[in-house]
C-alpha cells in the first residue's frame, strides 16, 4: 500500500502550522502586514493568519500530492517533520520569543 | 445569556472530545482489528468537536476582543501577561489541535486496519494522539485561567 497520499497530507499540514507561525511573527514586525491580515475587524489579524495559513497548506498539497501519491515514502521522517513544524509553530506564537527576536 | 450558552457548549463538547480520545487510545493499545470501526467513529467525533470548538472559540474571541471587553480589562490590569502570553498562545494552539486531529482522522481512514496491524503505524498514531492531548490541555488550561481572571 502506497503511503504517499498520507505523506502529502501530513507535510502540507505541517506547512500550514509553520505558515501560521511565520505570519504571526510578520504581523508583529509590521503594522502594514497586520492590517493586511485583518480580514475581519472583530477577530483582528488572527482571521488572516488562519485563512492564509490554510491556503498556503492547500497550495502546497496541490503541488506535493501529484508527486507523492503513487510513491512509498519514509513515513517516520514525514511524521518527525510534522512534530518539528508543530514545535516551531508554537514557538513562533509565544510572545516572549517574538519579543526576543524583534 | 448567549455567552453563557456558548461557554457551556464549549466546555461540554471539550469533555466529549476527551472521551473520544480515551476510546481511541484504549482501542489502539488493545490492538484488535475489530475495533477499527470504533476508532473511525471516535476520530470523526474528535474532528467534528474540534471544528465546533474552534468555531465557538473564534466567536468567543470576537466577544473577548470587543471594545470594553475582557481583553481591555486584562491588558489594563496588573496581569497583562494573561493576554499577551496565555491568550496569544491559546488562540493558536486551539487551531493546531484542529490541524493535528484532521491528520489523525485522515490516517485512520487511509490506513484502516493497518493502524492496528502495523506496529510502527500504531505507535505513530498513539504518539500523535498524545501530542493532540497535550496541546488540547494547554488550550483548555489557558482558557480556564483566562476565564477565571475575567469571564467574557
Amino acid at each position: 500500500m502506497n503511503n504517499g497520499r498520507a505523506a502529502s497530507i501530513i507535510i502540507s499540514s505541517g506547512i500550514t502550522l509553520i505558515s501560521i507561525g511565520i505570519l504571526n511573527i510578520l504581523a508583529e514586525a509590521s503594522e502594514n502586514i497586520k492590517s493586511f491580515l485583518t480580514l475581519n475587524q472583530s477577530v483582528g489579524p488572527y482571521s488572516g493568519k488562519i485563512l492564509f495559513g490554510i491556503l498556503i497548506g492547500v497550495l502546497m498539497w496541490l503541488i506535493i500530492n501529484p508527486n507523492l501519491k503513487n510513491k512509498n515514502v519514509n513515513l517516520d521522517k514525514v511524521f518527525n517533520f510534522l512534530i518539528i513544524a508543530l514545535l516551531l509553530a508554537t514557538l513562533f506564537v509565544f510572545t516572549p520569543f517574538i519579543e526576543l527576536i524583534l | 445569556m448567549l455567552n453563557e450558552i456558548l461557554s457551556l457548549a464549549h466546555g461540554f463538547f471539550g469533555l466529549v472530545f476527551l472521551m473520544a480520545f480515551s476510546g481511541i487510545i484504549v482501542w489502539l493499545k488493545r490492538a484488535d482489528k475489530k475495533d477499527i470501526n470504533n476508532i473511525k467513529t471516535a476520530s470523526i467525533i474528535m474532528l467534528a468537536i474540534t471544528l465546533f470548538l474552534f468555531i465557538t472559540g473564534v466567536s468567543a474571541y470576537a466577544i473577548y476582543r470587543a471594545p470594553g471587553g475582557a481583553r481591555e480589562y486584562i491588558k489594563a490590569s496588573d496581569t497583562p501577561w494573561v493576554h499577551t502570553i496565555l491568550m496569544e498562545l491559546k488562540e493558536f494552539t486551539g487551531f493546531y489541535v484542529l490541524v493535528l486531529t484532521f491528520v489523525l482522522t485522515y490516517m485512520v481512514f487511509y490506513f484502516k486496519e493497518q493502524i492496528i496491524i502495523n506496529n510502527k503505524l500504531r505507535k505513530m498514531m498513539i504518539t500523535l494522539l498524545i501530542i493532540i492531548m497535550i496541546w488540547t490541555l494547554i488550550t483548555f488550561a489557558f482558557g480556564a485561567y483566562i476565564t477565571k481572571v475575567k469571564p467574557i
